[in-house]
Order: C-alpha cells, then sequence, then structure tokens
C-alpha cells in the first residue's frame, strides 16, 4: 500500500505527542519523506492537531512561543524514529528479510538522525522536546500465549485468533505484559541510533536521565545548562521527581557528574555544579531537613551530596550576598560540610580530583 | 423569440464589442449613449421619474430623453424610456429607479440596447451575434431578445402638467413661511379684511387663469401672505379659498398635496413667462399668462366703522358654579413615546419571560413597583422593550396618562399637578376605569434588583493549577507483510540526493 502521510500524522506523529497506539508500518524510505514534505506544504487538520497537541505541552514548559511547525529536520528525525521502531517490529526478522536490506533501513535511518542540526535555541529546544520527550517512555504490549505444544511470541502484535481458540482443549494461556520499549532487547546500532535522537533532543535527554539506554552522560547536554531559563527548568523538573531523595535518579545524576570529570570540561563541570548547588539552594529555602543527605558510603560517587561537598569545595556556592538570605547560606554551608564527617579522607580526595579537572 | 446564452459578460480591459455603439467607460463598465428603461405602463414610468426626481436634478437628463409607447411583434404595448447617460454613475442610479418600478434597463447609442451591468456581470454585457429581425429597438436581455416598434412619442413637461396631485398628509407649514391663498372674486375683499384685522401684511394680484383644456380664462385673486397656523385650516375647509404653497418662483402647490414628481428638480419645463398654480382639490392645472404683479393689500382693505367701546367693572366671585371635572377620553393622532406601564399580576409570567430576553442596557432603564393588584414599570428612556399590561405615556411632570387617552379639559400639565397638589416625588397614574393611582417615586427600584431570584451557590476548594501531562504512548506493530523491506530506495530522486548533499 502506497504511503499516506495524514494516517502518518494521525497514527505515528500524533500519538507520539499525546499518548495512544503507535502504529509502526514497513520502513519509510527517502520518497516517503519528500512526500511527507509535499504534503505539509498547506496545513492539514492532522498538522494542526498536531501543532496544537504540541503548543499544549510547550505552554506547560515554557512561557514564550517556540517553533511548532513541522518542518523538515522535524519530518526526518520522525521518520528516522519510525524507522527505529521498525528494527523492532517482527516483520523485520522475518525470513525473506535479508540483513543487507536491514543494513539500508539502517543506513538511511542514522543519515536522518545526523541531518537536522541540533537545536541552538531554547525555544528549538522545547519544540523538540515537545515531539520527542515521550520516545522514553515509549511502551508495547507484548503478548506470549502457551498452548499444549509450544508457545509463540507477539512483539507490539495482537496474536491472532485461530491461536487462541479452543482453550481448554489446546490449554491456551495468554501472557500480557507491558514493557518500556528503550528498555527491550535492542541492537547496538539501534543504540547507537537512539543515542543519536537523544541528541537532537537535549531537552529530553536532561529531563530523563533515569532511562537506561542510552545512558545519561553530562557532557553533550551541558552546554544548554548555560541558558538559566532552561537550567531553571530542568532544576524544577528534577526537584518534582525528587532528585534529592536517595534514588536512580540522584544515583544516576551523581555518577555522570563523576564520569564528566573524568573527561575534564571545565566550562561542562561548572554548569553543572552550578546546577547542583542550585538544587540544594533551592530546598534549603524551603526545608531545614537534612533525611535528603544521607547517602551510601560505600558509594560516594553515586550521591548527590557528595557532589555538593565537592563542588563547595572548588568554590562553586555563591556568597551570601547572591543567595539572598542569610538562613539559605547558613543551611546550604552546613549541608556542604556533611558528608566531608561520613567519608573523611575520602572526601578530600573526591574534591582534589574535581580541582584538578577544573584547573586543566 | 428566446435565444440562450445571448448575453456575455463584459471582461476587464475589454475594447471591442459586437453590439453597435458600446464602449468601456472610465471604470471599465460597457456603457452606450443611452440608457433604455422597459417599462410594463405609464404609471411605472411616472414612478421611474419619480424616483429619479427625488435623487437629483432631471434637467440634466431632459434635453435627450425619450418617452416612447411601443409595440411588441404580437402588438402588445409596452413603454420605453430613453435617457442620455455620460457616465455610468448616472447609469447606476437609473438602473437602480427603474429596478425599484419593475422594469428593465438596457445601454446602447442606436437600434440595438443590451442589458446593462448587474451583481452578476459587474462590468456590464455584451451580445455574441447580433439580431436581424425588423423594428426600431432590439432589446438584448438574459433570457429574451425582443423587437420594438416606435407607436407615439409621450413627451415629458406635458406628462408632468397632466399628472393629478396626491394626497399629502405630511407637509405642514414651515414658520413665517409664504403663502398663495387662491381667492374666487366675491371672496378676496373679505379675505385681505381678515388678514388685516389680524395684522398680517399681505399682497393681492388679480390673474386670468387658463385652465388646462378648452375653457374660457377664470378670474381668480391671489394673496401673498403668512398666516397663523391656526388660519390654516379655517382656509382650507372654506369653499372658494385654497391655500398653496411656493415650489419655486414660477410654480406653487396647493398646500395638502404633492406632485408624484419632485418639481423643483425639473425647473426648466415650466416656461419663465407663466405662473402655474397646481390644485388638488379641483384637481386642474391653473396656467396665468405674463406672469403675476402683486400690490399691497393695505390701501384696499375697507376698513368701515367700528362700535364703541364698552366699558365694564367686575368684581371677582366664587368659580364653583363652573368647575368641570377632569375626564380621560379617548384620543386619536400619533402614539406618544410610553414611559410606564401597568402590568396586572396575571400577566408577570409573561414579564418573567420576557426579561430573560432583554439586553442589559434597556433592563437597566427600567424600574418597578409591585402593588396588591399590579406591578408599575418605569422607564428612564423613550424605548419601549415591554408590550405588556396598559402602556402610559407622560406629557408632563408626574402626570402618566394611557396610550389612546387624553385628558379634558386640556390645561397644562403643570397647572394639573399644581391642581392635584401632589409634590415632585408624586407619580400619578390615571385609569379610564377609576381614580388615579399615586405612586411615590422612591417605592420604584430598578428592575435588576428586583427581579433577580435567590442564587444558590456552591462552594469549592480551589485546587491547584497542574498541565495536563500527555497520555503514555504505545507501540503497535502493525502487519507489514512477508516483503516489508520491497521497494525500499534510501534515495528518492536525483534532486533530493542534491538537496541532501
Amino acid at each position: 500500500m502506497a504511503f499516506q502521510p495524514d494516517l502518518f500524522l494521525r497514527q505515528f506523529i500524533l500519538p507520539l505527542i499525546v499518548g495512544g497506539e503507535l502504529h509502526v508500518q514497513r520502513p519509510l524510505d527517502a520518497q516517503d519523506r519528500v512526500t511527507l514534505e509535499a504534503e505539509l506544504v498547506t496545513p492539514t487538520d492532522e498538522s494542526v492537531a498536531v501543532e496544537r497537541a504540541r503548543g499544549t505541552i510547550a505552554a506547560g514548559l515554557w512561557l514564550y512561543p517556540v517553533p511548532l511547525a513541522l518542518n523538515r529536520p522535524t519530518l526526518e528525525l520522525c521518520v528516522a524514529l519510525h524507522n527505529l521502531l521498525f528494527l523492532s517490529h517482527p516483520g523485520a526478522h522475518g525470513w525473506w528479510v535479508r540483513a543487507s536490506q536491514l543494513a539500508r533501513v539502517a543506513s538511511f535511518t542514522e543519515a536522518c538522525l545526523r541531518r537536522p542540526s541540533p537545536p541552538r535555541t531554547a525555544e528549538e529546544l522545547v519544540a523538540r522536546h515537545t515531539l520527542l520527550g515521550q520516545v522514553p517512555h515509549l511502551t508495547r504490549t507484548d503478548v506470549e500465549v502457551r498452548f499444549w505444544v509450544g508457545k509463540r511470541s507477539f512483539l507490539g502484535l495482537e496474536p491472532p485468533p485461530r491461536l487462541l481458540r479452543w482453550k481448554g482443549i489446546r490449554n491456551v494461556r495468554e501472557v500480557r505484559q507491558e514493557v518500556t520499549w528503550v528498555e527491550t532487547e535492542l541492537s547496538e546500532s539501534q543504540q547507537q541510533m537512539l543515542a543519536l535522537l537523544m541528541r537532537q533532543s537535549p531537552l529530553t535527554d536532561l529531563l530523563t536521565p533515569q532511562r537506561t539506554v542510552p545512558p545519561f552522560e553530562w557532557l553533550p547536554v551541558a552546554e544548554y545548562l548555560e541558558d538559566p531559563q532552561i537550567c531553571r527548568l530542568v532544576c524544577h523538573h528534577y526537584l518534582a521527581q525528587g532528585v534529592l531523595r536517595q534514588g536512580l535518579l540522584s544515583d544516576t545524576l551523581a555518577r555522570a557528574f563523576w564520569q564528566l570529570v573524568q573527561h575534564p570540561d571545565r566550562r561542562a563541570l561548572r554548569l553543572v555544579g552550578g546546577l547542583v548547588v542550585y538544587l540544594y539552594a533551592a530546598t534549603a529555602l524551603t526545608t531545614e531537613s537534612k533525611d535528603h543527605l544521607r547517602f551510601n558510603p560505600a558509594h560516594p560517587m553515586e550521591a548527590l551530596p557528595v557532589v555538593l561537598m565537592a563542588a563547595a569545595g572548588c568554590g562553586m556556592v555563591p556568597d551570601r550576598s547572591i543567595l539572598g538570605d542569610e538562613t539559605v547560606d547558613t543551611r546550604l554551608r552546613e549541608w556542604c560540610a556533611l558528608p566531608t564527617r561520613e567519608l573523611g579522607g575520602t572526601a578530600d580526595e573526591l574534591t582534589r580530583r574535581l580541582q584538578a579537572a577544573l584547573a586543566a | 423569440m428566446l435565444l440562450e446564452l445571448m448575453l456575455e459578460h463584459v471582461t476587464a480591459n475589454q475594447t471591442r464589442y459586437v453590439a453597435p455603439g458600446l464602449s468601456s467607460d472610465a471604470r471599465g463598465i460597457a456603457l452606450g449613449h443611452f440608457c433604455v428603461v422597459l417599462l410594463p405602463s405609464i404609471d411605472r414610468v411616472v414612478g421611474l421619474f419619480r424616483g429619479l426626481s427625488e435623487r437629483g436634478s432631471l434637467d440634466d437628463l431632459l434635453s435627450g430623453l425619450k418617452i416612447l409607447q411601443v409595440l411588441t411583434p404580437l402588438k402588445s404595448r409596452e413603454f420605453i424610456v430613453q435617457i442620455p447617460v455620460t457616465s455610468s454613475n448616472v447609469a447606476d442610479g437609473v438602473a437602480t429607479a427603474a429596478a425599484l418600478m419593475g422594469g428593465l434597463t438596457f445601454t446602447g447609442s442606436a437600434k440595438h440596447f443590451v442589458k446593462y451591468r448587474d451583481s452578476g456581470s459587474p462590468l456590464g454585457y455584451d451580445v455574441d451575434n447580433l439580431h436581424a429581425g425588423a423594428g426600431d429597438f432590439m432589446l438584448y436581455a438574459s433570457d429574451f431578445v425582443q423587437a420594438y416598434n416606435h407607436e407615439r412619442e409621450l413627451h415629458f413637461p406635458r406628462m408632468v402638467l397632466g399628472l393629478s396631485l396626491e394626497r399629502d398628509r405630511t407637509g405642514g407649514l414651515l414658520p413665517e413661511e409664504t403663502v398663495l391663498l387662491r381667492a374666487v372674486p366675491g371672496l378676496w375683499r373679505v379675505l385681505t379684511t381678515y388678514l388685516h384685522r389680524n395684522n398680517l401684511p399681505c399682497e393681492v394680484a388679480a390673474c386670468d387663469g387658463q385652465v388646462q383644456g378648452p375653457t374660457e380664462p377664470r378670474r381668480f385673486y391671489l394673496i401673498r401672505c403668512q398666516l397663523h397656523p391656526r388660519m390654516v385650516q379655517l382656509f382650507r375647509s372654506t369653499p372658494g379659498i385654497e391655500v398653496h404653497r411656493m415650489v419655486t418662483d414660477r410654480v406653487a402647490l396647493e398646500l395638502g398635496y404633492r406632485h408624484p414628481l419632485e418639481l423643483s428638480s425639473c425647473p426648466s419645463i415650466f416656461t419663465s413667462d407663466r405662473f402655474y398654480l397646481f390644485s388638488g382639490r379641483r384637481n386642474c392645472l391653473d396656467v396665468v399668462q405674463g406672469g403675476v404683479s402683486f400690490f399691497s393689500a393695505w390701501a384696499l382693505v375697507r376698513l368701515g366703522g367700528g362700535a364703541p367701546p364698552v366699558e365694564q367693572s367686575a368684581v371677582p366671585a366664587e368659580v364653583g358654579g363652573v368647575q368641570v371635572p377632569l375626564r380621560l377620553v379617548t384620543a386619536a393622532g400619533p402614539r406618544p413615546p410610553v414611559r410606564a406601564s401597568c402590568i396586572p399580576m396575571e400577566q408577570v409570567a409573561w414579564l418573567k419571560k420576557l426579561i430573560y430576553l432583554l439586553p442589559p442596557m434597556a433592563l437597566a432603564r427600567y424600574s418597578m413597583c409591585a402593588t396588591a393588584d399590579s406591578l408599575y414599570l418605569l422607564s428612564s428612556s423613550e424605548v419601549e422593550f415591554i408590550p405588556l399590561g396598559t402602556l402610559y405615556y407622560q406629557p408632563g411632570n408626574g402626570i402618566l396618562i394611557p396610550v389612546g387617552y387624553e385628558l379634558l379639559p386640556r390645561i397644562h400639565p403643570e397647572v394639573l399637578v399644581q391642581h392635584l397638589g401632589t409634590g415632585q416625588d408624586t407619580l400619578m397614574f390615571f385609569n379610564p376605569r377609576g381614580k388615579p393611582v399615586a405612586l411615590s417615586r422612591s417605592a420604584f427600584v430598578p428592575v435588576t434588583r428586583q427581579v433577580l431570584a435567590p442564587i444558590e451557590v456552591r462552594r469549592v476548594e480551589p485546587a491547584p493549577l497542574t498541565a495536563t501531562a500527555p497520555g503514555t504512548p504505545r507501540v503497535v506493530n502493525d502487519a507489514v507483510g512477508s516483503f516489508p523491506l520491497w521497494g525500499f530506495t534510501p534515495t528518492a530522486t536525483r534532486r533530493n540526493d542534491e538537496e541532501e548533499s
């Protein structure tokens, strides 16, 4: 069946933004991309619905207008994501599909992911996130049908009715499991392409550090923290997610910080260190509890309080005049000193390591 | 004769036309030297000129104007009015007036006349070929092509002078307007004396009128003066006296009548050495040859001797014997603006429904006062929105009288208020079926405050405002067949390759 742009907009791009069933079909090629682009020269009902949905999401994140039109780079990313999902489609591993054909699809997809330039302004950052923000949360319902002589798995597919007939006689059991797509068994090339996709939407990368694939790194996204409003948006999102409580988010951010120290980028280190200090300063405004400063001393490099301590040791905590409140300043300096008592010499070692990276 | 698709729409910048004599004017509209209006009867012709005369001067059109009675090949009679036009603006005016009279407007220069422009073709029409039939006029309309033969011509001045006057109930005399009184020989002297006694200066002229038609000249007198309003009705009801008002310096129309045309728009049809006196009651036209010469009437008035003045002395006495009761009687005449209404309690349900429909400005203007059996509404302006109950108008401050009634004797409202002894705060509603009802103004409260029923309010707690989170997208793998990669081409066309490179 010929490619239908309006169907693609309605069944793939729109659910990608607002949620719902995301239909993956045969891979889209360059001709389909051109057709899609030509279709969107004039606004259609679907494209308007997509823009409206993106606008709704952007309004929850950003105060200013963002460019929401489906332009060529945006469409290339959508086509690439579709093909990336197709590579997990059971049909991509059929008997009649050759490896060279799949390699061509992967190559085309990678080219689509590399061609658009990464966002440069904060508005573009938000606009990309409105499109791709749900990618780390994509789910899939896998069905496993067990019957008297074997079992069949259907990944994202509905089992055929014939397989479910005579349940009693054939001892048919149907097990449904909802999985997160990025946590499924993705090939190495898919993981690389997913990492490329995250590079194209740095705000999505920043706001979903807990994901397993691709692992979160500060280095590609640290430069975007230079925009104060983006930095504030990320901080508030982290605080809303409970970043200071001991957990996956806190551990991921701290681990990524010490990885950044190993590949020293002075500017990125100062931006990320400033972000962590901002997180604790914002917390000091509202609470004097020290519960969020607990961490496992056996794994100091997976604890955000240790990052705060090291950042304070490198002079990243602003003066009282900048903090503006004496109470906040007192609490923050007290919190900075707490990990030192628990870690002893390790604290000094980590602080020295950060100082060395900043001095490099 | 019916022909289909005979007319063609004129396009912008079209310069060549099939119909002879057509050309584009400055606005690009197809226009000939004449506009021809086809009308079915003579009264429509008069109506056309009536419309044209009210829009502007007819003198501009009279130079080449022709009114022709024409015959169709089936010998039915119609009228064609041929009007010279110099621009499409004039033709538009003619077409508008003709449309009101049910006429069709055409344009052309000689024999062939094509339908003038309309909303379907803003630049006009042309024909695709010419009709070869015989006839003096060939008219091309959207749905017919018709040949007409000339039968006779009607002269416009003769038609104007021969039209009967129509009753005019609206026109009254303006203050200090000079009128002409036409008096028969036996009355003019009495009339001038009467005017002299009332201290009204006047001038008199003796005229020998030539009535339209083969009759002998008749002598009558014209008296030029200014009248008190009370005299107008007196003279109009007196046999032998007619009141005329001047339309132009050579034309006068009887008061209470109007000519079918606006005569001031075509002064050129009236000869300068004649005076025209249109009479409505007698339905004739007096034409005075050589103009009219007026003389002052002071020298002609018969003064006579007056009776000696009577000297009497009187002493004021009680007037109880001449007191008359106030009566509310039905009255004719224009309906005054309504200021209040008295709505019986049975109609209050209707009022409730009406209040829902009232615009906010109207609702704010009304105040109300409820009594045991009625609801009184008072409006602060003269706009009527609630046509319920007995409607009242306000002839004077605080006096409210039902519409269609008046108070007798006709004393001034302020005198009535003083007589009633009520203050400025009291509203007196006169009732034809009983005694007047007095209500204090302070008892009236705005409707907006009075009519609103108690509102049940549900208290709710404020909820935190949060953005709606999007749902979770779920990947559904559609069936792709056994050959999903069949026909997959990483590059679309050479052009796209170039773009991508």
